[in-house]
């Protein structure tokens, strides 16, 4: 697994290969060359890089090829030391602070936090200073100057493993201290240090470098890469190749340092690449969408909406629907089913590299016509929405007001004055003028979603689309929440899965199951009446004041990565299912999608 | 708030207390004898036994360990840093003289760094995963792996000097603070602009921005008006540290371009095991430290409150993104 991550890593690759080139260099270019670094020829000094010395030579005739070679190997051992003796000394100081723990614990923790805030480079130079130049005080000082960080990581690695499972398993079985550090703790200690370690050596290189170039390291006649570019300096101005070997030599050894560093880091901590590309979008533009029941203008007409997400999921499959003007349209279905997709595809704000089939009509407009400018210019205004959880729905740096007046802002208006806490005040939220220039925190949760529902109806959008706007806060507040939120708006399409709030609030529902609608029509019908088995399930699932015992659904949802399922995407869970039921998808007829009541 | 101020500037008190105990007892343990080398270097190659004791005492290092820190720790705070060896003048006096120089090429560098990396950053942010990003992280990326001496010699010697452009006289005056700066500003500007850069998309991918995205903000106004200022608080302490470390002087840079500076000082005193002066510039330059990083740490917890509740944070070390220490 973790071997097959690291192949897929392209630094991982050139990392080691550039880093194999270098130690290649260093242990066998000198036998290679067979020139001795050392040796001056008074007869060509500083000539020019040709046949015969391929890098040319520096001041004393000396080969600059030859002691290149000679400084990369001086310089790679001096880095493999440090790395060995920094390592290895903060993992055993950092174990041994994290597995004794009390005093002496917090005593060398003291010592590594403080070790840590001072600047590397002065306790290096004091170390230099201290014992004299040299390139063994020089190692020395790096060494005194990096014990801590791996000595840090090591002691949170060991402090962490007293919660580890396997290592309370281990306790548990009687096995002794001592094995369990060797056998339990220890290993993926020295793992995460090892890497945590690796990830300053190109550091380390560019240090060594430095404080050689400065005269503190190896002492002429040594060839050394910083040494050697300090003695070039008098000759720079007419033979400015001597810059050239040591130069590439330390650039490709950080390089490859910092790649397998990186790549290492990512193999075993992965994120996501940051990469923003638009959306495919594919489908139906303008087409003359079939016109449904409703007499009434439709705000929102979504047709064979299809949002299939770049690692393969089909979260939503042939979603057609419609809100009218005024009208409270409650999408519900379980985690999973595809009700928030279908929120956000509306606002176009699904992540990168997700296709979207079908056509999205917004008061009239066709959004797959509308170009993305347009398009942001419509969120906020013609369409608002109303996060899930408030709290991360603003953004901590900037007050409750800023939220509020962003619609206009990002609008290039200015709200009118006052008009911000006549808003909020109008949501019934107390002291709002005063309390407005806080910062999100220190606000309520009920009373910050108040606040985020003012902003969503700042330019009294045609449409307003909540997304699970009560389930992050506590149930008694909900009901008020939504009153404040229908109050607020005109047509709302409301995600949720709360059926009480759905049958006090809204006009109609849509039942959603594995990204597909199962069921649509008044709330009051589909609430009293329900049809398909699923909604059936789900109302049977709900708690009901006084009522029946709970029935909860058994099973899970199908995976909808890869190829839907071939028959209806509820007949496993489904007590009544047929043949039928598990070959052919049944569509949505006369508000139901279900094989048993078409039939019936 | 204020437990945080207190527990700030406790550990930077411990710090400072670390610190100084590994300079003194560094420079203590130092091999050599110090009162025979001052003896010989003022023509006494052969002193008596007496004539050390006496210089001993002189210098402070009769008595027992913990004595002589507190003496010499006592001292330090009035501003006596005890006298070169070299030249003989206070120590204080010396390093005194040469900190406008080094102040106003940390300046210089520190601006120019600055506004280099906030606008590559956010031009990278803008159009990530494009050609002026590939563009933006190819060139920083040598900027971060070439060392800064060998840009600083390139520029010098090559363009500088051969092909006679400029005449550089590097007499610590702002008219020549250029070339130095530019060389220390290259390395610091790219690493701080891949920081940044990372720092913005980190913010971008917030549910608060994709909530104001709903709200109809365009990608720029997130940038500046959310990304920005959400990135900034970690970045605030990086560049802080950068700054910090920039006031111990360039020791590199400085002796590239002849800079008369402390960190080019500090330099010559080593080699030439001038302890006073070795000592007293390390304090300097941990003092200098110290002071700076709990300022910028108390600034950050001021812009976001949020992290008063936190513990003291490191900013994670990655191969890539951490600040320069050398230059």
């Amino acid at each position: 697994m973790m071997a097959a991550q690291l192949l897929r890593q392209r630094g991982f690759l050139i990392g080691p290969g550039l880093g194999l080139a270098v130690v290649a260099l260093a242990v066998l270019g000198p036998v290679l060359v067979g020139v001795d670094p050392d040796l001056p020829d008074y007869a060509h000094q500083l000539a020019a890089p040709g046949a015969e010395h391929w890098l040319g030579t520096d001041q004393s005739g000396r080969d600059q090829l030859a002691r290149t070679l000679a400084g990369t190997r001086t310089s790679l051992l001096a880095v493999l030391i440090v790395f060995t003796l920094t390592t290895t000394i903060g993992l055993v100081v950092g174990s041994l602070a994290g597995y004794l723990g009390g005093i002496v614990d917090a005593a060398i923790g003291r010592v590594i936090d403080a070790m840590l805030g001072l600047p590397s480079q002065i306790i290096a130079l004091a170390v230099v200073g201290a014992l004299g130049v040299g390139s063994t005080n020089l190692v020395l000082a790096i060494v005194v100057s990096g014990w801590a960080y791996p000595a840090r990581i090591a002691r949170a690695a060991v402090l962490g493993s007293h919660q580890r499972l396997d290592v309370i398993a281990a306790r548990m079985a009687g096995i002794g201290p001592a094995r369990i550090l060797v056998g339990h703790v220890l290993p993926g200690t020295l793992a995460t240090v090892l890497v945590a370690a690796t990830t300053t050596v190109g550091e380390t290189v560019l240090t060594l470098a430095g404080l050689s170039f400065l005269g503190l390291g190896a002492q002429p006649p040594t060839a050394e890469l910083g040494q050697m570019l300090a003695d070039s300096q008098s000759a720079l101005v007419s033979s400015p190749w001597l810059l050239v070997g040591p130069t590439t030599v330390i650039a490709a050894t950080v390089v490859a340092a910092m790649l397998v560093s990186d790549a290492l880091r990512d193999a075993i901590d992965p994120q996501p690449p940051h990469r923003t590309r638009h959306h495919r979008r594919s489908g139906t533009p303008a087409t003359p969408m079939p016109d449904t029941d409703d007499s009434v203008a439709a705000v929102l007409r979504i047709t064979d909406l299809t949002v299939t997400y770049p690692d393969g999921t089909h979260a939503v499959r042939a979603v057609t629907l419609s809100v009218a003007a005024g009208e409270c349209v409650a999408v519900v279905g379980e985690s999973g089913c595809g009700k928030s997709t279908l929120a956000r595809a509306v606002l176009e704000l699904l992540p990168a590299g997700t296709a979207i089939g079908g056509a999205l009509a917004i008061d009239g407009v066709d959004l797959t016509t509308v170009s993305p400018p347009a398009l942001r210019r419509m969120r906020g205004r013609t369409v608002g929405y109303v996060a899930q959880d408030p709290y991360a729905a603003c953004d901590p740096l900037h007050s409750v007001a800023h939220h509020v007046a962003e619609p206009w802002r990002n609008h290039r208006q200015r709200p009118p004055r006052g008009e911000v806490s006549r808003r909020v005040s109008a949501l019934d939220v107390d002291r709002a003028a005063t309390r407005l220039t806080e910062r999100p925190h220190h606000w309520s949760g009920g009373m910050l979603q108040r606040a985020t529902i003012a902003a969503a109806g700042a330019h009294d959008p045609v449409l307003t689309i909540a997304d699970e706007p009560t389930s992050a806060l506590d149930a008694h507040l909900a009901d008020d929440i939504l009153t404040a939120l229908r109050r607020s708006c005109r047509a709302l399409l409301l995600v949720s899965h709360d059926l009480h709030l759905v049958a006090r609030h809204s006009d109609r529902v849509i039942v959603m199951y594995a990204g597909r609608v199962v069921e649509t029509g008044p709330t009051a019908d589909i609430l009293e009446r329900p049809r398909h088995p699923y909604t059936r399930a789900l109302i049977a699932a709900t708690p009901q004041p006084g009522g029946a015992p709970l029935v909860s659904l058994p099973g899970t949802p199908p995976s909808l990565v890869g190829a839907p399922p071939a028959g209806c995407a509820f007949a496993a869970r489904c007590a009544d299912a047929t043949d039928i039921c598990h070959d052919r998808e049944p569509v949505l007829a006369a508000g139901v999608a279900c094989w048993n009541v078409a039939t019936s | 708030m204020t437990a945080t101020i207190t527990r700030r500037v406790g550990q930077a008190v411990v710090t400072l207390v670390v610190g100084s105990v590994l300079v003194w007892a560094l420079l203590a343990l130092a091999p050599g004898d110090p009162a025979r080398r001052i003896l010989a270097a003022g023509g006494v190659a052969h002193p008596t036994a007496a004539q050390v004791e006496a210089k001993n005492a002189e210098l402070g290092l009769t008595g027992h360990p913990t004595v002589r820190y507190g003496r010499w720790l006592a001292d330090a705070v009035r501003g006596d840093l005890g006298t070169s060896w070299a030249t003989g003048r206070p120590v204080a006096h010396e390093l005194g003289t040469r900190l406008p120089a080094t102040l106003r090429l940390a300046a210089t560098a520190v601006g120019l760094s600055l506004s280099v990396a906030m606008l590559l950053a956010m031009a990278a942010a803008a159009g990530a995963g494009r050609w002026l990003d590939g563009i933006i992280r190819v060139v920083s990326a040598t900027a971060v792996v070439v060392p800064s001496f060998v840009v600083g010699l390139a520029l010098l010697h090559v363009v500088v000097l051969r092909l006679g452009h400029l005449r550089i006289i590097s007499d610590g005056s702002w008219g020549t603070v250029g070339l130095p700066a530019l060389t220390l500003a290259l390395a610091t500007a790219a690493s701080w602009s891949r920081l940044l850069r990372a720092g913005l998309l980190h913010a971008h991918g917030a549910p608060h921005a994709e909530v104001s995205r709903a709200r109809g903000a365009s990608r720029l106004r997130l940038l500046v008006v959310h990304d920005l200022p959400g990135a900034l608080v970690p970045f605030l302490t990086v560049v802080g540290t950068g700054v910090a470390a920039l006031l111990g002087g360039a020791p590199i840079v400085e002796t590239v371009f002849t800079w008369p500076g402390v960190g080019r000082f500090a330099v010559q005193a080593i080699t030439a095991r001038d302890l006073p002066v070795v000592q007293g510039y390390i304090l300097l330059a941990i003092a200098a430290y110290v002071a700076v990083s709990l300022v910028v740490d108390l600034v950050a917890v001021a812009i976001d409150p949020r992290l008063a509740a936190g513990p003291h944070r490191v900013p994670a070390r990655s191969g890539w993104w951490r600040p320069r220490s050398w230059s």
